[in-house]
């Protein structure tokens, strides 16, 4: 085992984020899918966040949200017939308008992907070792260098006996082994940021929690940044120093994910952490919010959450909220954010 | 039965050493594993019981028994005293008196039929239950009762949102007035706020009918809100049991504690107390020797394949066919709690 054994605070021991400005800066981004009737819809629309260096930013939304739509933009891998507007800056080179070759050079390499189902982002018929040497091998690397390279990364994604286990089939390995092989190929292209879209949903418990230590011994070690998307508010409070909250296809909250979660500015990030059991201590059945999560192609007028929102006003039904700065570091898409912060 | 006589008085479901070994393929060398070895429990009137554990445990296997989707190996299930067969077997009081509600309420509704047509069918099957006169009035407060509107009835399962459709599958099992509601992971597939939505519904009908209740989940914060009791399950076996509370607080089994160390709570701040090891493994004085359930550095034991460190044991593979179930995960010999293979 190679994971460092190295404690992690939050944030602690890490580079100062943002010296030298965020490795990724979505600006007003708008992703439009063919709907019924030759109508579009705008699955994610204009949302705005920054992942700085070395930092781990969670994107929390329930289905529906645009939260998964939005990292496969950041990937170059919008849906077909998906069109993609405003500013994808990476390091300040916006990839929307990149042409596809840069695209695809940025892709794989210098953002990296973990999917949520380790089984359908491998090849079920080729053997982890082959798999995770791709991108070694596509460097044209020596026989034996690419072998060395392998197991060095699947040591370093926690797997024991790598050698061996490079000649194993995906169907072989458990699903922890699986996900680990899966972030040792994500790691192969040494990249600076990686996306994890539900990387622990599928996974036990226990197994959960040393693939997100995993993740975050790798995190600190390399610098990375990284944006978690994922529904699991208790997965994101643990890993993440920024969150981004999105509600059908909008982002209605970002700030420090502690902070956030712990004292939201938006009655919708409220009534999420409220939804969350507590593990430890009983917590009496939350007051739920009523109606199901609104979805970008019947996204109601004004404020998306207002006929849920328990405090919803004659104005959250006519004017759509801006994201703005309610309480420094905190952003807010709601119009009465200040009250919220207040409670 | 000896058994049935010496059940205390409330009781409503008695489960008795319970077996359930699924047939291994191949050639036959370990001839198949035991996916429930020997499981007991109890669930008396108007109480429910959590049976948690991770996948592979057994949990879904005894929830089957005790609604006959599947015959156990060895041991008894009883109802009140009266042995409980496979579904098709028991007689019609029996049948109603125990429901089950599933993990995926998209796959347990016809999505073509109506909600009207998948009540009305559950009233055909249960005559007695069928209400008396004005059948779409009391289709009506039926779904009033769900927090569904009178308009749903027309809909077709396969147009309502998750919500609605699990909404759905709890009034089919409560259109036929059951004592008994099996819940296999009924809220596991769900948004967060629907998931609320859902507790918040079980809870009130759990009061409103009478309801007991065997809760099956993964997830010990869910279990920690709706249940009175709750059972650990690992490796086939019940390893810890006893008030919810008691268990969830003060685990006195490693693997209860093992689990509660990994689930994650919201306000949890890093963890430094010196227990559990940066790299997940537990201290010597942790360590559970020679009941063969947990390893010292929090590890299970078992034949069985998958540590939960994410390791295999042996060489590296699993053995069996190495079949894939619809969960996601690969059981070794081919065995599923009863899952559907994808």
């Amino acid at each position: 085992m190679t994971a460092a054994g190295t404690a992690r605070g939050h944030g602690a021991g890490k580079a100062a984020p943002g010296t030298d400005g965020p490795v990724l800066r979505i600006a007003d981004l708008a992703v439009e899918l063919p709907g019924p009737h030759g109508t579009r819809v705008r699955a994610v629309d204009g949302v705005s966040f920054d992942v700085p260096r070395a930092t781990t930013v969670g994107l929390i939304g329930e289905s529906g949200s645009g939260k998964t739509m939005t990292a496969h933009a950041v990937l170059g891998l919008p849906p077909e017939g998906a069109t993609l507007t405003g500013r994808l800056l990476w390091h300040g080179e916006d990839l929307v308008t990149a042409d596809p070759a840069r695209r695809r050079a940025v892709r794989g390499r210098e953002i990296a992907m973990i999917f949520q189902d380790p089984l359908a982002a491998l090849n079920p018929t080729q053997r982890i070792g082959r798999q995770v040497g791709e991108i070694p091998r596509r460097d044209r690397l020596p026989r034996a260098e690419v072998r060395r390279r392998t197991a060095e990364l699947l040591d370093r994604a926690g797997i024991p006996e790598p050698e061996r286990r490079m000649r194993a089939y995906p169907h072989e390995l458990s699903g922890g082994l699986r996900q680990r092989a899966v972030i040792a190929m994500a790691l192969a292209g040494n990249p600076e940021l990686l996306l994890a879209d539900e990387p622990t949903t599928a996974l036990d418990v226990t197994v959960q929690s040393r693939i997100l230590r995993l993740l975050a011994d790798i995190q600190a070690a390399d610098g990375l940044a990284m944006l978690l998307v994922s529904h699991d508010l208790r997965v994101v409070s643990h890993v993440a120093e920024q969150v981004v909250v999105m509600y059908a296809g909008r982002v209605c909250e970002r700030g420090p994910a502690r902070a956030a979660l712990r004292r939201p500015a938006h009655p919708y990030t409220a009534a999420l952490v409220r939804s969350v059991p507590a593990v430890r201590t009983r917590t009496a059945l939350a007051a739920p919010l009523p109606g199901a999560p609104a979805t970008p192609a019947n996204r109601p007028d004004g404020c998306a959450f207002h006929p849920r929102c328990p405090l919803v006003r004659a104005r959250c039904r006519d004017e759509t909220p801006q994201v703005r700065e309610a309480a420094p570091g905190r952003w807010s898409a709601c119009h009465f954010a200040e009250e919220v912060l207040g409670e | 039965m000896n058994e049935g006589e010496r059940q205390s008085a409330g009781t409503l479901l008695d489960v008795r050493d319970l077996r359930v070994s699924y047939a291994g393929r191949g050639r036959g060398r370990r001839g198949g594993r035991a996916a429930v070895d020997g499981v007991s429990l109890t669930v008396t009137a108007e109480e429910t019981l959590g049976l948690v554990g991770e996948s592979g445990s057994g949990k879904t296997t005894v929830a089957r028994c005790v609604a006959g989707l599947l015959s156990p190996g060895a041991g008894t299930v009883t109802f009140e005293g009266r042995p409980l067969g496979r579904a098709g077997r028991r007689p019609p009081e029996l049948q109603r008196a125990v429901q089950m509600v599933f993990q995926d309420p998209r796959s347990s509704l016809n999505p073509r039929m109506t909600v009207a047509a998948i009540i009305a069918e559950v009233w055909g099957t249960h005559p007695v239950t069928a209400p008396r006169g004005d059948r779409t009035a009391a289709l009506h407060r039926l779904l009033a009762g769900m927090g569904l509107d009178p308009e749903v009835a027309s809909r077709r399962a396969g147009d309502l949102s998750g919500g609605q459709c699990q909404r759905v599958s709890i009034a089919r099992a409560l259109a036929v007035r059951p004592r008994l509601l099996v819940c296999d992971e009924a809220v596991s597939a769900l948004d967060v706020s629907v998931q609320a939505q859902i507790l918040r519904l079980l809870a009130d009908l759990r009061g409103r009918h009478r309801l007991a209740m065997l809760f099956i989940s993964h997830d010990l914060g869910v279990v920690h809100q709706i249940a009175d009791r709750v059972a650990v399950m690992s490796r086939g076996v019940i390893v810890e049991e006893g008030r919810t509370d008691e268990v969830l607080t003060a685990p006195r089994h490693p693997y209860t504690r093992a689990l509660l160390d990994a689930a994650l709570d919201l306000d949890d701040t890093v963890r430094d107390d010196d227990t559990v090891r940066d790299d997940g493994t537990v201290r010597d004085d942790d360590r559970a020797r020679g009941d063969g359930r947990v390893r010292g550095d929090g590890t299970v034991r078992g034949d069985c394949t998958v540590r939960d460190d994410g390791t295999v044991p042996r060489d590296g593979m699993l053995p069996g066919d190495g079949t894939v179930w619809g969960d996601g995960t690969v059981r070794g010999d081919g065995t599923a709690d009863g899952e559907v293979a994808v």
